[in-house]
């Protein structure tokens, strides 16, 4: 992540805040991988995968609720400002994401599960290419907003914000192609309410991803991209010097 | 020694200039902070302004020509390590270097409305002390009554009727927030009261003259916590009331009772910037690196 | 060193503690002789000079003038004399050796002419004090046609312990602390309000003591009186100060004749009679008695201002 200058002159600070960019890293990559192994799971109907991770799925948690910890006990002893300050509130709202992203995995893996004991059949064929072209954009959009998170690197941030518009769009293709199938052949109707849930679930991982990303704007500039749709007709908002 | 840069001060007499809706001239507005955001249109009166100062004792220069816009009725910080001029740069407000020999002064220091360079030659700096008021590092009272501590600004302005030194001093004591505290026992030494007491006094006795600026150095660096936030809420309090400049080298005393803030270094003016944007985001590498604790 | 807290550590701690706490005892008890050896000799002369001169002690002694019969002769003449000096010497050194001290503290320029002043002013306060007598009999007595008068011995005796007011005051002006200066002229305050207002009053206490320890040298001395021509035999008393008509005070006893203490005491002491030593002694233990007294008067007046001031 961005370093100005030399380290702090209070050492222990030093530590603190790089132990929290080390476990917010960390905890990235795990959710990251995640995201790629649930999606393994659904598309390859891959069951050990799917338990790998459901049992990973404990991890996530168990670290968001250390790094926030961590960070708050910072804000309270170091009372951090400017790019301390922005780093640390930027990892306590990256990992509320990413733990998010964590769940939405677990959802993705309890559906291949479901799946995988089926078989083959029904209309997971059918839903094959929407949820294999949704999958990989979550799973490459995720892994993309890790990096940017850990490099403090915001210019990808637009790669992310394309991505997640990119998901949403083919959401909205999967899903009226699912009411089609829906329509046609009600016995299928228990798995397409299955897989629009698994859609869903990668479509939401596209938003955490692209949030992530926006607090990596946050953490390098300081300007809170967020709204910036809803807020247009607002006074510019002050960003890049 | 003066050097006059830009018009000649008798043909510069102007209205105080507005700030708002960038009707000012060339001024580099700070983004609004956020608790002002909601005001439709923010009017600040720039009160006093420094054009180019720079400062020596004896060949040592201190300041090296700074510019910056104090603005009325609002509290700027001046922050910057030891050494970088901020308590300099603030004793030249009230002229306080004529005490010491050999000092000069460079540039403008210009108080509005009435477009008075108050650093210029054949300014008496007795005057310029009778329009702003300080308050010291240290508590300073006199050895002397309470109430003769707050009345002395006032006799020194030939104020003599006691009813209206009385009525003064209880509106100044007041307005410190320390008259509960003293009004029974007016007659004590000031030097009896508490540390914190004591800068309340001193306070008071700064107010009690209704200064047009009123210079704070380090108001609390020898007061423990409780106390310094009583100074803290008080100089809040007078925002709408003065305007305070105020030399700190804590930075969250700036972060908290400042409208803007100023970062020093090395005699030169860093940054000056609204406080909110200073403090998160600052726009010099040298600012960031100060007040996140980098300065080596 | 290891922070181990064995037993054997802290035995070597409370050792090493014992012996420095030790010869910090050593120095209280050197410190304690050496005053108790300067207080013990003071002690030993005024007892002595109170024992020899304990048969003239009494009220007598005070209210008679000299006499050719030492059982006779009393000192009332050089009490008051010296008394009289005292106020004279006192009412001429405060105003301008106070004075003095605030130009060259607050006023004077800090420049090479300043310099070399003060250096003077502080040597001055060595010079001995016959040299003082010398220069008011060529001075006052020739050349000013002031007698050998009280003034006289006033003005000589002022310019002896100048100096040391001076620079007693100097000290004092210069305790008040510069934010307490700097709190007043930040409140408009012109050099002569912070001096007038302030600084002279916080400063007053050490000021006095400095007076007083400047008369108390002046008591007794007697070389410079001898020198400008003192008597040491006079019958009579100066002219009252204070008279019954209008103004009731009188300055004409400034121009009158004088002797004082330690003079009628050099006096006596010369004097072949053993009763006059007799004399002598208790002239001193008075003398010694004022002088403490005096001393007393600066102590309490120090502690008066240092509780009203403590910065």
């Amino acid at each position: 992540m961005n370093e100005p200058g030399e380290g702090h002159t209070f050492k222990a600070y030093d530590g603190a805040l790089s132990e929290l960019r080390v476990r917010a890293h960390q905890m990235g990559t795990l959710v990251a991988q995640q995201v790629e192994t649930a999606v393994r799971a659904l598309l390859e109907s891959d069951r050990e995968a799917a338990e790998l991770v459901l049992r990973r799925e404990q991890q996530i948690n168990t670290w968001q609720t250390e790094i926030e910890a961590e960070s708050f006990r910072l804000l309270a002893r170091q009372a951090p400002v400017a790019s301390d300050l922005r780093t640390v509130l930027a990892i306590s709202r990256a990992v509320t994401d990413l733990e998010r992203a964590g769940d939405e995995s677990k959802k993705i893996a309890r559906f291949a599960l479901a799946n995988s004991a089926r078989g083959a059949a029904g209309p997971s064929r059918v839903m094959h290419r929407p949820l294999r072209h949704m999958a990989e954009l979550a799973s490459e959009s995720m892994r993309v907003a890790v990096n940017a998170l850990d490099r403090g690197d915001a210019s990808v941030a637009h790669e992310v914000s394309r991505l997640d518009r990119e998901i949403d769009q083919e959401f909205e293709a999967a899903l009226r192609q699912l009411m089609t199938v829906a329509m046609e052949r009600s016995r299928f109707l228990k798995p397409v309410f299955e897989t629009v849930f698994a859609l869903k679930s990668l479509e939401r991982i596209g938003d955490h991803a692209k949030n992530v990303a926006e607090h990596v704007v946050f953490l390098v500039s300081g300007a809170d991209v967020r709204h910036a749709g809803a807020a247009r007709g607002a006074p510019a908002e002050q960003t890049q010097h | 020694m003066q050097t006059r840069s830009g018009a000649p001060e008798s043909t510069s007499r102007q209205a105080p200039q507005r700030l708002a809706g960038g009707a000012g001239p060339s001024v580099p507005r700070p983004a609004i902070d956020a608790a002002r955001a909601a005001e439709p249109v923010e009017q600040v009166t720039v009160k006093a302004r420094a054009e180019n100062l720079s400062f020596y004792y004896g060949t040592v220069q201190a300041l090296k020509g700074l510019s910056i816009e104090m603005r009325e009725k609002r509290v700027t910080a001046l922050i910057g390590p030891s050494g970088c001029g901020k308590t300099t740069f603030l004793r030249c407000f009230n002229r306080m270097h004529d005490l010491t020999p050999g000092t000069r002064y460079e540039g403008r220091i210009m108080l509005y409305p009435d477009d008075f360079n108050l650093i210029a030659k054949g300014v008496d700096p007795i005057e310029v002390r009778m329009r702003i008021g300080m308050v010291f590092q240290k508590p300073n009272p006199f050895p002397k009554s309470i109430f003769e501590n707050v009345a002395y600004g006032l006799r020194v302005r030939g104020l003599r009727s006691s009813a209206r030194v009385e009525e003064e001093v209880e509106k100044a004591l007041r307005r410190a927030a320390i008259w509960d505290e003293v009004k029974d026992r007016l007659d004590n030494s000031g030097l009896s009261l508490s540390g914190g007491q004591q800068q309340r006094l001193c306070i008071a006795r700064a107010l009690a003259t209704n200064p047009e600026i009123l210079l704070f150095d380090e108001p609390t660096s020898a007061l423990d916590p409780i106390a310094t936030a009583r100074i803290e809420e008080l100089i809040a309090e007078l925002r709408d009331q003065v305007t305070v400049i105020i030399v700190t080298h804590n930075m969250q005393q700036a972060a908290r009772v400042s409208d803007y803030t100023a970062f020093m270094y090395l005699g030169e003016l860093i940054e000056f910037d609204n406080t909110s944007k200073l403090f998160t985001n600052p726009s010099k590498k040298a600012t960031e690196d100060y007040i996140t604790g980098r300065y080596g | 060193m290891q922070a181990t807290t064995t037993a054997e550590s802290i035995s070597r701690i409370r050792s090493d503690v014992n012996r420095r706490k030790f010869l910090d005892q050593v120095f209280v008890m050197v410190g304690l002789l050496v005053m108790f050896a300067a207080l013990l000799v003071l002690a030993i002369l005024f007892i002595d000079l109170v024992q020899k001169g304990a048969p003239r002690l009494n009220l007598d002694f005070l209210t008679q003038f000299p006499s050719r019969k030492a059982e006779r002769a009393g000192i009332l003449s050089a009490w008051v004399g010296t008394s009289l000096i005292m106020l004279t010497t006192a009412v001429i050194t405060m105003p301008i050796g106070v004075a003095a001290a605030i130009y060259l503290e607050e006023y004077a320029p800090k420049n090479w002419v300043t310099a070399i002043i003060e250096i003077n002013v502080t040597n001055l306060a060595g010079v001995p004090s016959i040299i003082y007598g010398l220069l008011a009999l060529g001075l006052f007595v020739y050349q000013f046609n002031l007698g050998q008068s009280i003034l006289t011995a006033g003005l000589t005796l002022s310019l002896l312990i100048l100096p040391i007011v001076i620079v007693a005051t100097r000290e004092a002006l210069r305790a008040v602390p510069r934010p307490i200066r700097e709190a007043a002229y930040a409140l408009g305050a012109t050099r002569w309000e912070v001096t007038a207002h302030h600084v002279l009053p916080y400063s007053m206490g050490g000021i006095l003591t400095g007076m007083i320890i400047g008369l108390s040298r002046a008591i007794g001395e007697t070389a410079p009186l001898i020198t400008i021509g003192a008597l040491s035999f006079i019958a009579f008393l100066p002219e009252s100060p204070f008279k019954g008509e209008f103004p009731f005070l009188s300055i004409a006893w400034l121009k009158d004749a004088f002797t004082a203490m330690p003079i009628q005491m050099f006096n006596w002491v010369s004097r072949p009679d053993p009763k006059f030593q007799v004399n002598a002694a208790a002239a001193g233990a008075i003398l010694l008695g004022m002088t403490l007294l005096m001393n007393g008067i600066a102590i309490w007046l120090r502690y008066r201002f240092r509780k009203r001031i403590n910065w």
